[in-house]
């Protein structure tokens, strides 16, 4: 399936970039975190990340959704 | 009411938002941007948002607000962008018929919008370097 994803804050640094189109065999927002940090040379820990898929955050065993829009977040630091 | 600002903004025109018959106090929070961090000569920062998610947890954390303290009255505005020393980075405004509840929900709305807010902090120091806040103990998993 084709997804959207976003690296926000760190995460966009490390990666290289800030939005990519990923075509993927990932079932689970897991399973495209691992690929693409992998292949991205993402250090950030998923223990310290949040994912959200469609403007919402979910939990890593969310099913991916064809054509979704997924962000891969690093710790929030507002304010 | 709950927003993000890429410009500068009077608080003022939020404040006013706030005056109402019925509040006795009113009780704000500011963060403006500091000139050091860690002993480091910070020579300004840039935030960066993932909006339409911001918004729609920025709003969630304004309508909690009205559940815990139906009778006072919100709101929140984040800048981000580039940042220089002294710019207003938050602004947090809460008024009420007692001082109290006032000081309480403009706390809690503070303390909420840092830890759920999707907002990223990138410093820029003196010496030409810069670093993303928040994440010294992530390479650790800490």
């Amino acid at each position: 399936m084709k997804v959207e994803v976003t690296y926000f804050g760190m995460l966009g640094a490390q990666a290289g970039m800030h939005k990519e189109t990923v075509i993927t065999d990932a079932s689970t927002l897991e399973d495209l975190f691992a690929e693409r940090a992998s292949a991205l040379g993402i250090t950030l820990p998923m223990t310290s990340v949040r994912a959200a898929m469609d403007d919402e955050i979910r939990d890593w065993s969310t099913s991916l959704e064809d054509g979704a829009f997924i962000g891969f977040m690093p710790p929030f630091c507002g304010g | 009411m709950f927003d993000i600002r890429e410009e500068k903004f009077e608080v003022d025109d939020l404040k006013r938002q706030l005056v109402a018959p019925e509040c006795g106090g009113f009780v704000c929070f500011e963060g403006w941007v500091r000139d050091h961090h860690q002993g480091r000569a910070v020579k300004g920062l840039r935030y960066t948002v993932y909006r339409e998610l911001a918004l729609k947890e920025g709003r969630r954390i304004i309508d909690e607000a009205h559940e815990r303290w139906p009778d006072v009255k919100v709101c929140c505005v984040h800048r981000v962008g580039m940042l220089d020393i002294g710019d207003l980075a938050v602004w947090v405004g809460a008024s009420s018929a007692h001082r109290n509840e006032a000081f309480e929900v403009c706390r809690f709305l503070i303390d909420e919008v840092k830890s759920r807010v999707p907002i990223w902090k990138e410093e820029f120091y003196a010496d030409g370097t810069s670093e993303w806040m928040g994440c010294s103990g992530c390479a650790s998993g800490k």
